[in-house]
């Protein structure tokens, strides 16, 4: 094979040439406006980090609005109306986790006014049945926007699938072998120690025979939602917790975790103590972690009343106006006591 | 493995350094393997079906081969094709077949372990299995009708069957084009990967500019036709026309590029289709390997154009049918299908004669758009929405939030494909000046970093 190195050498210079230019002109023209759709939470940091003492991060918790509900503010807005003089911005997507917050964090530029970073704990975001959501692939690819590295390049990543993209049959099937096969230790008598026994439970039984099945329902999906103990080793979710953390202390962020509201009243009604066990167990064990390394931790957990939840029907962090606003509180208080006047 | 997906760009180069590091003795080995890798990277179960049709193809080629004896020779051509026949009914139609006869229902539903087998093959179609099927087929039956002489290499026609960058979306190659230069002994040549590298080039900006970007507009039309102002639906079937064209094309030049590096020539599946000046001429210009192939193995033995009138008829609508339901088990294809075979017949007894040729281009591609509705809509009742939607009856108000640069970015393409002509990319490239090439191949590099959809997304012809 003939070649002529000089040709190839001046080809391969057009194509290094050419890919810097369009990372350039990408970067100066298309970026931003794609991050509008592609990334929200780095299109709004870009713009919030400049001019806000303090950022809530979250996901749907913080904007869902009951239809009856008079006040229509969002839980960081809320917060905002209690510390005067501060400034703090709420960046939340449905269905984002601390997997998604952590590039977020760390596009946070050091120079920026942002001192302070609350980011919402979500219990349900440590069970497997969001660890292995069928929406995983969708966030992934979402991800890809946020890493902090050229926009060109994370484009790629999108385009040509470099992210993790777990097929949902895979998802589903893992799911179901944890409900199968994970069991749950504890030192008082637990008659069903997996998810799949404890779901087959019979429950709510009628008087004119079999079953009372929405009840059933609901309560078979709180067991799946909440009856899990965090292991601090192989939870994905930790690993992200942690590495949130590491990078706050790197930029001298002070960290907020505002563990969130969940309904426990209901759990407690339609599942029993055990359930609850569960969930106040999990939520000790972050509080313990992440209050030895230096976070502010903002326990809600059991803060919101059953009746303020939203949704009956289903397990979400969604509150009414009443909810929001003792979330709000709660976590204006911790950012209070952390303020420099 | 999708071409545009980031592993094959890392699988691509170590092919290649291991195909040209070897002796060509053992180069069958590499591809084969590497075929097979590209191939269960989806889903590894489904090499199980592709070796299987192998080995059955290359023992009933031999048989047929070796016996003089017509009946016999009948015997193992129909053994053959009944089985592919079979595993691709299995696969790709019985799901459908059984959802849509009443009694068949009946009879499944009863029994559990049944109706979970039924629900299997509804749920697991192996990709391109319509492409290697058809491939084989053709294999069998060039034997069968001694136009060829069957392969006895058992892994050299393995490789025919499975060779990967024509594997799952086609072009549908015939056995004595493909396997004599996959015998050959290609040397490493520059001018191959110079042409080679040319025609993915252009495959991957075709495909991840024009069609991907194309999808949003698409899918947002078909998938609520009500919801948009009616030119909206105008706009949307017109773009899944060019998104379905470029799709497709992208990934036949890509294949045609990739197979180049290796030395070997794919035959051409596309010719500017949308300049057809009528629906006969159309089939000559799309999808021209599965035209050609059911041309060669159904049509002319039907008796082609050499029998009545009335049959002649029948075999056209045959023909278009059955070239609608490879494509898949739906009504939707059936009535593609369906339609093109009824434009053919207008056309070819219409009295009326257009001498104007820019309106004859028209008015086929408009014909066709319109076909293109019952491809790509999910169901009947999506199909009749954006036709009503097309005539303003579904009174939708909203305008739909497209990029306008995509349209330039459609008529760059448009621009491209027009100063092309009959030449394909690489020889059309080569007939400027390097500066010329240079500034275009930079442009589309270009192209592909800043505007190609970001959505990684499959082609559209690898569910068929």
């Amino acid at each position: 094979m003939k070649v002529n190195i000089k040709h190839i050498a001046y080809k391969f210079l057009a194509v290094v040439f050419t890919v810097y230019i369009s990372a350039f002109v990408y970067k100066k023209i298309y970026w931003v406006p794609e991050l509008k759709d592609q990334g929200p939470m780095l299109f709004n940091l870009l713009e919030f980090e400049w001019h806000n003492d303090a950022l809530y991060i979250g996901e749907s918790s913080n904007y869902w609005i009951a239809p009856e509900d008079q006040d229509k503010r969002t839980i960081s807005d809320m917060i905002n109306d209690s510390l005067p003089g501060f400034r703090l911005s709420g960046m939340q997507v449905p269905a984002y986790h601390a997997g998604m917050f952590l590039p977020i964090v760390d596009m946070i530029d050091p120079s920026s006014r942002v001192k302070h970073l609350v980011v919402t704990m979500n219990l349900r975001s440590f069970d497997k049945p969001w660890i292995l959501s069928t929406q995983e692939g969708a966030l992934m690819r979402a991800k890809c926007f946020y890493y902090n590295s050229n926009p060109v390049y994370n484009r790629m990543c999108a385009a040509l699938g470099y992210y993790q993209n777990p097929s949902a049959e895979s998802q589903d099937k893992k799911m179901l072998e944890a409900f199968e096969f994970d069991t749950l230790k504890v030192n008082f008598p637990l008659q069903f120690n997996t998810i799949k026994r404890w779901c087959e439970q019979e429950k709510f039984p009628l008087p004119q025979g079999g079953e009372d099945f929405p009840k059933r329902e609901l309560a078979d999906h709180y067991i799946k939602a909440y009856a899990f103990q965090i292991d601090t080793n192989t939870n994905p979710r930790i690993k992200d917790f942690d590495a949130i953390v590491k990078v706050c202390k790197q930029k001298h962020i002070k960290l907020y975790f505002n563990i969130l509201a969940e309904n426990v009243e209901w759990a407690d009604s339609l599942v029993g103590k055990e359930l609850v066990y569960f969930m106040k167990a999990n939520r000790d064990l972050l509080v313990a972690r992440y209050s030895k390394m230096g976070v502010v931790m903002v326990d809600n957990l059991e803060a919101v009343p059953g009746k303020y939840f939203g949704e009956k029907n289903w397990t979400t962090e969604h509150y009414n106006e009443f909810g929001r606003l003792i979330v709000a509180r709660n976590v204006a208080d911790s950012l209070k006591k952390n303020i420099k006047p | 493995m999708l071409f545009n997906s980031w592993i094959f760009f890392l699988f691509l180069p170590l092919v290649f350094a291991a195909v040209y590091a070897i002796p060509q003795k053992y180069r069958w080995i590499v591809l084969l393997i590497a075929s097979y890798v590209f191939y269960g990277w989806w889903k590894a179960d489904f090499l199980i079906i592709i070796a299987f049709s192998t080995v059955l193809d290359y023992f009933c080629a031999l048989k047929i081969e070796d016996s003089e004896n017509q009946y016999i020779r009948k015997r193992w051509a129909a053994l053959s094709l009944g089985i592919n026949l079979g595993i691709l009914f299995l696969f790709k139609y019985f799901y459908f077949f059984i959802g849509s006869t009443a009694w068949m229902q009946d009879f499944v539903s009863p029994h559990q372990k049944l109706k979970d087998l039924v629900e299997f093959f509804g749920k697991s179609l192996p990709v391109g299995i319509s492409f290697y099927t058809f491939q084989t087929m053709s294999y069998t039956l060039d034997v069968y009708y001694r136009r060829a002489k069957p392969e006895r290499h058992l892994g050299q026609f393995a490789l025919f069957v499975s060779y990967f960058p024509q594997l799952v979306a086609g072009p549908i190659e015939r056995f004595s084009h493909l396997n004599e230069q996959l015998k050959v002994e290609h040397k490493l040549a520059y001018e191959n990967i110079q042409l080679g590298l040319r025609l993915m080039l252009y495959g991957f900006f075709v495909k991840m500019v024009i069609a991907d970007n194309l999808s949003y507009t698409v899918s947002s039309i078909f998938n609520d036709p009500g919801k948009w102002k009616f030119y909206w639906n105008i706009i949307g079937v017109l773009s899944f026309g060019f998104q379905i064209y470029a799709d497709f094309f992208g990934y036949s030049l890509i294949a045609q590029g990739v197979a180049k590096l290796f030395g070997i020539e794919l035959m051409d599946n596309f010719n500017r289709p949308y300049l057809s000046l009528n629906i006969s001429e159309f089939w000559k210009r799309w999808h021209i390997s599965l035209s050609t192939w059911f041309r060669d193995y159904v049509y002319i033995p039907l008796g082609g154009n050499r029998v009545s009138h009335s049959k002649w008829i029948m075999n056209i609508m045959l023909v278009f049918v059955l070239s609608g339901l490879w494509h898949g088990a739906n009504y939707t294809f059936l009535i593609w299908g369906a339609l093109h075979g009824l434009f053919y017949l207008v056309e070819r007894f219409s009295p009326i004669s257009i001498k104007f040729k820019w309106l004859n281009i028209l008015i086929t591609f408009l014909a066709v758009s319109f076909a293109w509705i019952f491809f790509r809509a999910e169901n009947l009742e999506q199909a009749m929405q954006v036709i009503k939607g097309l005539t303003g009856l579904l009174d939708g108000q909203r305008q739909l939030d497209t990029q306008p640069y995509i349209f330039l970015l459609l008529l760059i393409f448009g621009i491209l494909e027009l100063a092309r002509g009959n030449k394909r990319f690489d020889q059309f490239c080569a007939s400027y000046s390097g500066i010329q090439r240079w500034t275009l191949y930079c442009f589309l590099i270009f192209c592909i970093l800043t505007v190609c959809g970001s959505e990684y997304s499959a082609f559209i012809y690898f569910k068929f």
